[in-house]
């Protein structure tokens, strides 16, 4: 049990059960609530994973117990504009739940704290409670609804009253998280002598993925998700790219129906994350939510081949029955046998459920899928 | 790819005996390899003389041979055993060397062997720089600009390019040897000519300095058909420049961003996909620390030290997964040992911290240097798990058991002057870190700590976080202070690793009321498991360890005490260190299994040694990774509600543990807990030396003359009174701390103040100590009742050299049937009287036909193993089943020695401590043993000598004899006759040379050190490879002032032996057998027989 003196007191507490846990809060002084999930990657990657748009709205538990060594790093751009450090212009996380976070970061990039940089951006975060007895609950039940508050520093905390408030809260777990995080105008980059032109569908688009294409010297033309097929096409791309993001695959209609088309038209295409599942579900697969979801820096897929990569990835959702269609499986999960990629007999498409652009995470496949993909657009 | 069917026999090269860089993770690693291939129905041969590892017990490979690990001997063994292959990755770079060495020599290929695992061109490529660099330019990561070269003259020339500081290395070594920064020409000249002497290939290396770069290591795993990943990454708190055996080490990486990590992984794949490594390396980084610059220090293409702390830090077992590789497995086609269900082709991930904190024994040497830096001088070390970086960190500076508290609270004399304190963190000592805790308190600024150390800033600001919770303890009045402020500032301090000893000692109460409190105000440790996957996957390993970052165990208490689960809890034998090493963990292990095999439902270890079997994932029930202190082991009971408790397995760490149990002996009471085998008091009767003296002359057994240390006077009218010599011995240690013999009275004075510092709680003994004694150890069980006596021991050097560090053989050589039976009584009567129930080890001293008992330990003994595997009675299987209640089976009593001689010898690092004097006392200096078993005493010996890296030059050669005194001159003469007549050319110094002469024996006159200039002289001799051997024996008795230069000159002789890696004899007894054995020896054929065949040569054999 954690004793308080000058700290602020600060409650994570479960809708299953009314299971609650008192820590430390940090970062911004409110009241959240939402999904609840987790990521297993090391203490190095947490800017990163704070700055992916598929945590929108979730609060994120960091399994390694110490968190903000770094520090935060400065907002550079780099030749084309994209942020250096950040995967997304802003904080995606909604709360924060470590076993500790580092008040005294040392890197020689690092301008600020973790905890002022949760500070500017309202994000609530929680620590010295037992991680590592929460990932229990969700290995065996999934990711939880819940609510996190960080108090004022003479604020008392009201288990009762909080236990009526997590009753309150509704599922967000179909909100559309995607709108919320998608680009609202087309914006374009363009190294010098591009090979290629690849317009992204952005469900939630990191910056990763920007630098990895750029880095090949790929124009690319970041689109809005509800961008129409047509409109797509109007730009003349060599491929198409239907990004990661947050939320339930299954909302997204205009997504799938775009993708149905670019099916249909055999447009060289490749999805990842959630644009892997919504690849799949236009090709009339069916996805499901995964109980032990996967979200970390160590899972490791195996291809057809029975070759194993180790990769990052941060998705819940899954597909069934991926040979249907012209589609096969293209990876899987070396552990739990599930979905991790499809690709299509003769179309030129495919799709990776992990971030193959690692940011965080290994890069092991970086080059096998990005070489693919410029492959299957013949540039 | 599956198994490889054609290897149906493997050839498994093991590390030999522990020296400073290649110590018991060998036995880990070597244990591993053997389990994977039985499993695979692969018939294993061993080559490995450390006789005190369980790699090395007759049931885990099929044929094990205790000879020396060289060409001569593996060649031999190739020849008899032909095996289709061979790896090389798990026996150190000793096994790594000779692999080379038989490439070289056409073995393999005569024999048709292969290698499995990562090919040997590999190997080359890893250990020659030249091939080195090109394949790391190849994987685009860069290295060190350097340069190889093979003389002095080259060298220069290449220094003068570089210019300074820069660094030197030597290639084909270990433990960095011989290697350093340079800061100046004089250094480097000196450096430079000793490291082309040294390397095996003449070959050194210069190269550009990234000294004060962050350290950081991956451990790299690859199959042969291209998969890999990271097993582990770590980092270095000592910046580039200390050797990273030498360094305080944490996993994972602490202070690198996400960017930094993938980059120096992906190079890391780079690396091991273009050397081609089947099985696991190690890569070694200098991170520059503000950019992204880096370079690769080394590739180490075997298991290691690194690989180890990295299987023991995430639960992952590289040997086994490494061995698997090498016989044709592919890692998708291998599970997860631990999870059991998930694949073994993955990244653990962490949800705890480790950190290893290297263990010094710099004080035992005489004339070393404290200093450290690229040269490994460590003997052991501990690693600590938990979940905030204080609290590993100050976990594993207890597990060190140098007596320090934690980071802070110690009674460590801090450095008055503010200079000297800054230059020691600019040089940095093994106490460096203490050092630091000072200069904190002191109020010196991160920033200028950082500067003078490199020690990054990150870590300094989390040992700041422990100075800050001192000033709060300090502050808090047991009395005064609000029962809130108590509990809030105990709940941090915890959280922060203190413990309550330190919380105590820092407020200046007893740890007693410290725990009382903690318990009231509900301040305790969670049990937590290690599982390789954060939770992620549901896993019921048995690895544990303790954190206060927590609110709940992961093991369920309550159901298995419901469940009335049987468990056995065994303490093991912590850090090695000179004096406790492999043997005690193979007595661990060895109990282990001897309660396994009772039925016992949960044998338990605590253990925190990352370099053990006991603390692999199948050897236990479950594994309790934690400090062996008071505090904690208690905690333990607590939780587990255990059956019973051994504390004689372990060694003296686990042995003075019972102890301390009295100390929290309310506590203790609670948990309901036994200590199995002999009884506490009985313990502590045969541990104080005046109690124990007490009893011997209660039952009519001679001992030397003693007497309990009142006071000083006292202790030299005492001393006066029996005559000179007089032996000071502290109660409650091992290898013999701060033992010394005085032979007058003004060291005796010396002897006396040091004594008082180092052990103050226990009563000390003073006795006559006997010259020319024989001195007779005697290992055994007993089961309170009837007694078995493993063996009789015979030491090879008369008294006055530690039993650690003495020759010994069984059966005893010299001493006669009568003394023998006299011997075996004594013990029968002591270990009656000590009614004791379990291990024991009795030394004795043998003079003018008479026994006196000199001490008697009731625990597992160093010679154990050599004992147990020499007879074919495994002694910790007995004492395990005497402890758990059952008697000795009748017919192991009176059971007839094999008809061959064991002789177990020490493994000395004198070579890869600069500068320290090869000299033996009662003080124990070595750090390691071999043992090895031949047809008669001749042949055991001197292959003995060689398996400890001592080549006996057999067929005749050049012998340096210099003698200190009259009375050892005369004794030495007919030795040298000897030498003489066998065909050997006696080299010998200026009075040695003329009292030769007298005799009628020519000896060439060779020049001391200090009349360097001057021709014959014996600097040159040895450097140019022209004495084959020295005899070298000093006096024992203090000597004044004015033979100083004398004493010099020895030492000189003696060190610069071990620099240019000869033989160096100097002990007389030993010098006079070891003659006699060439005699005989070089008659005679080489015996390659393995333990399994003497042992089918026995009546019985218990295992």
């Amino acid at each position: 049990m954690v004793v308080y003196k000058n700290e602020k007191r600060a409650v994570l507490m479960l809708q299953d059960g009314f299971r609650y846990f008192k820590g430390i809060g940090f970062g911004a002084t409110r009241k959240i609530s939402g999904e609840i999930t987790f990521t297993s990657i090391p203490g190095s990657g947490y800017v990163e994973i704070l700055t992916d748009s598929t945590f929108k709205d979730q609060i994120v538990l960091f399994t390694y117990p110490s968190i903000g060594a770094c520090g935060v790093p400065a907002r550079d751009h780099d030749e084309y504009g994209i942020l250096r450090h950040f995967e997304s212009d802003s904080i995606k996380v909604k709360g924060l739940i470590v076993n500790e976070y580092c008040q005294n970061p040392s890197h020689y990039e690092s301008i600020k704290t973790l905890d002022e940089w949760l500070v500017e951006e309202r994000v609530p975060g929680i620590q010295w409670i037992d991680t590592r007895e929460i990932t229990q609950i969700f290995m065996e039940k999934g990711s939880q609804i819940g609510l996190l508050e960080v108090y004022e520093n003479d604020e008392k905390i009201d288990i009762e009253e909080l236990k009526i408030k997590v009753q309150e809260i509704t599922d967000p777990r179909d909100n559309n998280l995607v709108k919320s995080v998608s680009i609202k105008n087309m914006k374009i980059f363009s190294p010098s002598n591009p090979i290629g032109k690849v317009v992204i569908v952005d469900l939630g688009v990191k910056n990763g993925l920007l630098r990895t294409l750029l880095h090949k010297k790929i124009d690319v033309v970041v689109v809005p998700y509800d961008y129409s097929y047509e409109k797509i096409i109007e730009l003349n791309p060599h491929g198409i790219i239907i990004t990661n993001g947050p939320g339930n695959p299954l909302i997204y209609d205009h997504v799938i129906t775009t993708v149905k088309k670019i099916i249909e038209n055999n447009i060289p295409t490749m999805g990842i994350g959630l644009g892997h599942v919504i690849i799949g579900l236009a090709a009339g697969m069916t996805s499901y939510k995964l109980t032990t979801e996967h979200r970390g820096g160590r899972t490791t897929v195996e291809s057809a081949t029975g070759h194993c990569f180790i990769t990052f990835q941060n998705h819940a959702y899954c597909l069934k029955d991926s040979d249907k269609n012209g589609f096969r499986q293209y990876f899987h999960d070396k552990d739990d046998n599930t979905n991790e990629g499809l690709i299509h007999e003769s179309k030129p498409l495919f799709s990776v459920a992990f971030n193959p652009e690692g940011s965080p995470g290994p890069l092991d496949m970086k080059n096998l899928i990005f070489n693919k993909f410029l492959d299957i657009m013949e540039v | 790819m599956p198994l490889d069917k054609s290897i149906k026999k493997a050839l498994v090269l093991g590390s030999g005996g522990i020296k400073i860089g290649q110590a018991g993770e060998f036995d880990y690693s070597g244990s591993q390899v053997l389990k994977a291939l039985k499993e695979e129905n692969i018939k294993t041969v061993l080559i490995n003389p450390n006789i005190a590892t369980i790699q090395t017990d007759p049931h885990l490979s099929d044929k094990v041979y205790l000879l020396p690990i060289n060409v001569k001997y593996v060649e031999k063994i190739i020849k008899k055993e032909r095996p289709d292959g061979v790896l090389l990755a798990f026996g150190g770079q000793t096994a790594l060397n000779v692999g080379v060495e038989l490439k070289e020599e056409g073995i393999l290929k005569k024999y048709g062997i292969r290698v499995l695992g990562t090919p040997i061109e590999t190997i080359e490529m890893t250990e020659d720089r030249d091939l080195f660099v090109k394949a790391m330019n190849e994987s685009n990561a860069m290295v060190c600009k350097s340069q190889a070269v093979s003389s002095y003259k080259e060298a220069k020339a290449v220094a003068g390019v570089f210019g300074f500081p820069l660094m030197l290395r030597v290639g084909y070594t270990l433990g960095g040897l011989g290697s350093g920064i340079i800061h100046n020409m004089k250094e480097f000249e000196r450096m430079a000519k000793k490291g082309l002497a040294q390397s095996r290939i003449n070959q050194i290396l210069i190269e550009e300095s990234v000294w004060g770069w962050k350290e950081i290591e991956y451990e790299v795993v690859r199959d042969s058909a291209d998969n890999c990943f990271i097993n582990c990454n770590m980092e270095n708190l000592d910046p580039v420049g200390i050797h990273t055996g030498d360094s305080i080490v944490v996993a994972p990486s602490q202070t690198l961003t996400n960017e930094e990590y993938q980059m120096l992984r992906s190079a890391s794949i780079r690396v091991i996909r273009n050397l081609g490594i089947i099985g696991e390396c190690n890569i070694q980084y200098a991170l520059h620390p503000t950019s992204k610059e880096f370079r690769v220090i080394e590739v180490n293409a075997r298991l290691s030290r690194s690989s180890a702390l990295a299987s023991k830090a995430t639960g992952y077992p590289l040997a086994y997964i490494a061995a698997k590789l090498a016989i044709g497995y592919t890692l998708p086609e291998l599970k997860n040992k631990i999870t059991g269900i998930t694949t073994a082709c993955f990244e653990p991930a962490l949800d705890y911290l480790v950190l290893k904190i290297p263990r010094w024994d710099l004080t035992k040497f005489q004339k070393v240097d404290r200093q450290i830096g690229s040269q490994m001088k460590s003997v052991g070390e501990v690693m600590a798990i938990g979940r905030t970086f204080e609290e590993v960190f100050q976990k594993a500076i207890r597990m060190l058991d140098i007596g320090m508290k934690g980071f802070i609270g110690n009674n460590l004399e801090p450095i008055a002057d503010l200079n000297e304190l800054k230059h020691e963190l600019r040089n940095p000592t093994d106490l460096r870190i203490f050092r630091v805790a000072e200069a904190l308190k002191r109020g010196l600024s991160i920033d200028q700590i950082y500067e003078l150390s490199k020690i990054d800033k990150w870590f300094l600001y989390k040992l700041n976080n422990i100075i800050e919770i001192e000033k709060k303890l300090d502050e808090l009045d047991l009395l005064e202070s609000s029962e809130e402020d108590k509990r809030y500032w105990f709940e941090r301090a915890k959280r922060l690793g203190f413990s309550d000893g330190q919380i105590a000692k820092i407020m200046g109460i007893d740890s007693i009321i410290i725990r009382k409190l903690r318990k009231k105000y509900q301040i305790h440790p969670y049990v937590k498991r290690i599982d390789t996957l954060a939770a992620e996957w549901p896993a019921n390993t048995n690895y544990l360890y303790l954190t206060y970052s927590a609110t709940e165990h992961d093991i369920d208490f309550e159901r298995e005490a419901r469940e009335n689960v049987k468990k056995v809890i065994v303490l093991g034998s912590g850090t090695y260190r000179i004096g406790a090493s492999v043997e005690f963990d193979w007595s661990s292990v060895n109990c282990l299994w001897g309660l396994k095999n009772l039925g016992v439902d949960q044998a338990i270890i605590i253990n925190y040694n990352p370099e053990t079997v006991s603390t692999d994932y199948d050897v236990s029930d479950k594994l309790y990774f934690e400090e062996l202190s008071g505090e904690r082991v208690l905690d333990i009971c607590e939780l587990e509600n255990a059956n019973g408790i051994i504390v004689s397995a372990g060694g003296q760490i686990a042995n003075n543990l019972a102890a301390k149990f009295s100390k929290y002996s309310d506590f203790f009471r609670k948990t309901g807990l036994n200590i199995l085998g002999t009884h506490g008091t009985r313990i502590d009767m045969a541990e104080d030396r005046s109690k124990f003296s007490r009893l011997l002359d209660q039952l009519g057994i001679k001992q030397p003359k003693w007497a309990a240390l009142v006071n000083k006077d006292k202790t030299l009218e005492f001393a006066q009174s029996v005559g000179y010599p007089v032996l000071i011995r502290p109660s409650y240690v091992l290898s013999g701390a701060a033992m010394r013999v005085s032979y007058d009275e003004h060291t005796l004075k010396a002897t006396l103040d040091l004594a008082a510092a180092v052990s103050n709680e226990y009563p000390v003994v003073i006795t006559k100590f006997f010259t020319d004694a024989r001195e007779i150890e005697c290992d055994g069980i007993c089961d309170g009742e009837n007694v078995f006596i493993g063996a009789i021991v015979e030491h090879i050097e008369n008294a006055g050299i530690h039993s650690g560090d003495a020759i010994m053989a069984i059966p005893p050589q010299t001493i006669s049937e009568s003394i023998i039976k006299k011997i075996e009584e004594n013990t029968q009567k002591i270990t009656l009287a000590l009614k004791i129930i379990g291990p024991f080890n009795i030394q004795f001293l043998v003079k003018n036909n008479e026994v006196h008992v000199i001490e008697c330990n009731l625990r597992s003994s160093r010679s154990m193993p050599y004992v147990s595997k020499t007879r074919g009675v495994n002694l910790m299987r007995l004492a395990a089943e005497v402890m758990m209640g059952k008697k000795i089976p009748k017919r192991l009593m009176n059971l007839p020695y094999g008809k061959y001689v064991g002789i177990k010898a020490p493994m000395f690092s004198f070579m890869r401590l600069d500068k320290a004097d090869p000299v033996l006392s009662v003080e124990m200096s070595s750090t390691g043993e071999i043992g090895v078993l031949s047809n008669d005493f001749p042949s055991a010996l001197i292959q003995a000598l060689e398996a400890t890296e001592m080549n006996i030059p057999i067929n005749g050669g050049n012998v340096l004899i210099s003698v200190g005194g009259e009375e050892l001159k005369q004794q030495v003469i007919p030795l040298a006759q000897k030498l003489k007549n066998m065909g050997f050319k006696i080299f010998a110094t200026e009075d040695t040379a003329k009292v030769l002469k007298k005799n009628g024996i020519f000896a060439v006159k060779l020049y001391k050190v200090h009349e360097f200039g001057q021709e014959p002289n014996i600097i040159g001799c040895l450097q140019n490879a022209a004495i084959d051997m020295v005899i070298n024996i000093p006096l024992p008795t203090t000597i004044e002032e004015e033979f100083r230069t004398i004493l010099e000159d020895e030492y000189m002789i003696r060190r610069m032996a071990v620099d240019f890696n000869l033989p160096v004899i100097i002990n007389l007894e030993l010098a006079r057998v070891v003659i006699e054995a060439i005699e005989k020896v070089r008659k005679m054929p080489l015996t390659i027989k393995s333990l399994n065949e003497y042992h089918d040569s026995l009546k019985e054999i218990y295992w």
